[in-house]
């Protein structure tokens, strides 16, 4: 049955535009794709996050600490604010403090940094970028660790 | 098929399910608390028209996001709230960032803000000097006193921790007795 529009000059022009097709409901996986982006999103901002903040030490125990080091140092503590940030949209962040949902990102990231230390994962990809000219890694790791080959690898 | 008696949460998965008709329930429903909401942020009546149409197209655009477990009011307030914002954000009436949800706040008791004999002079105090509020405080003075919802409620619309609504609506409060007991002492201004 047809809801009788009162005289009601919005519901009116509203209910106009939906009976004419000029505003159409969006489906429902456009959402989940959007969400699943957000996810994705907040996701790579943490695991890069992890990835140079585990790097930062691994690399600092073979060279010294250099201006290269520092940039990705914050490089990493952009990407954590910028996870917070996204992260907003969920609502067990936005129910709490930034400062809060920033040291619950910044601890989880040291956390996942200290036990991806503890496994063999940067000297792994010491060892490849050093046989293999791969972009971006092979530069990283032969100007982080300050070595051209096989440094750093017992 | 909807009817008086369907809830909003049941006229929205009618309106998911294909039935656009239904929506109109909706809008008639809400058009004048919607626009209640936007009179607190301008006077212009083209303005507050097309805020609130903006809304509910919207709404019926975004209808698939709402989840039927929730309240529709709450997530209607929010679309409302973020077309504010952007109103807002147009005539830079807005900082950049608000250091209120930075911080971790020691919100004032509920009691301090349930009296109802307080809830009600805080209504008309509201009222005649809500122009002079910052968009922020009118925005949780609003929702608690005009439209008596929860904290929770209003942290979901506004998406900021309830400490930090308890502390806005105590600095509101404090800024609109302020703003009010001055108007009463001097008058209005330009009495001729």
């Amino acid at each position: 049955m047809e809801q009788p529009i009162k005289n009601n000059f919005i519901a009116q022009k509203v209910m106009d535009k939906i009976k004419t097709d000029k505003i159409k409901i969006k489906p429902k996986l456009y959402f989940i794709f959007r969400t699943a982006v957000y996810f994705g999103l907040v996701a790579f901002c943490f695991c890069l996050a992890i990835f140079l903040a585990s790097f930062l030490v691994f690399a600092t125990k073979i060279n010294q600490f250099s201006f290269l080091l520092l940039f990705l140092l914050c490089w990493a503590l952009l990407l954590v604010i910028g996870g917070t940030f996204l992260a907003k949209k969920f609502s067990f962040f936005y129910k709490k403090p930034l400062a809060i949902s920033l040291i619950i990102f910044i601890g989880a990231t040291l956390i996942s940094s200290a036990i991806v230390l503890r496994t063999t994962l940067h000297n792994e990809l010491l060892e490849r970028s050093q046989k293999n000219n791969w972009p971006i890694l092979s530069p990283l790791y032969r100007s982080g660790c300050g070595c051209q080959d096989h440094c750093g690898i017992k | 098929m909807a009817s008086q008696t369907t809830t909003d949460e049941q006229i929205t998965q009618l309106v998911q399910k294909g039935d656009n008709q239904a929506f109109g329930f909706l809008v008639e429903k809400y058009e004048a608390s919607i626009k209640r909401y936007a009179r607190k942020f301008t006077q212009d009546p083209e303005t507050i028209n097309d805020i609130t149409q903006t809304v509910f197209l919207k709404a019926f655009s975004h209808i698939n996001s709402f989840n039927a477990k929730l309240k529709f009011s709450s997530w209607l307030y929010r679309i409302a709230h973020n077309e504010l914002v952007n109103f807002l954000k147009k005539k830079k009436e807005l900082p950049l960032f608000d250091f209120d949800t930075f911080w971790p706040h020691s919100a004032p008791g509920k009691k301090e803000l349930e009296n109802e004999t307080e809830k009600i002079m805080m209504r008309e105090t509201f009222e005649k000097c809500l122009a002079k509020i910052p968009a922020k405080y009118k925005e949780v003075i609003n929702f608690y006193y005009l439209e008596d919802l929860s904290y929770e409620e209003i942290a979901n619309i506004l998406r900021i921790p309830i400490s930090t609504i308890g502390v806005r609506l105590k600095r509101g409060k404090t800024i609109l007795r302020k703003l009010c007991h001055t108007t009463k002492i001097y008058g209005t201004t330009n009495k001729k």
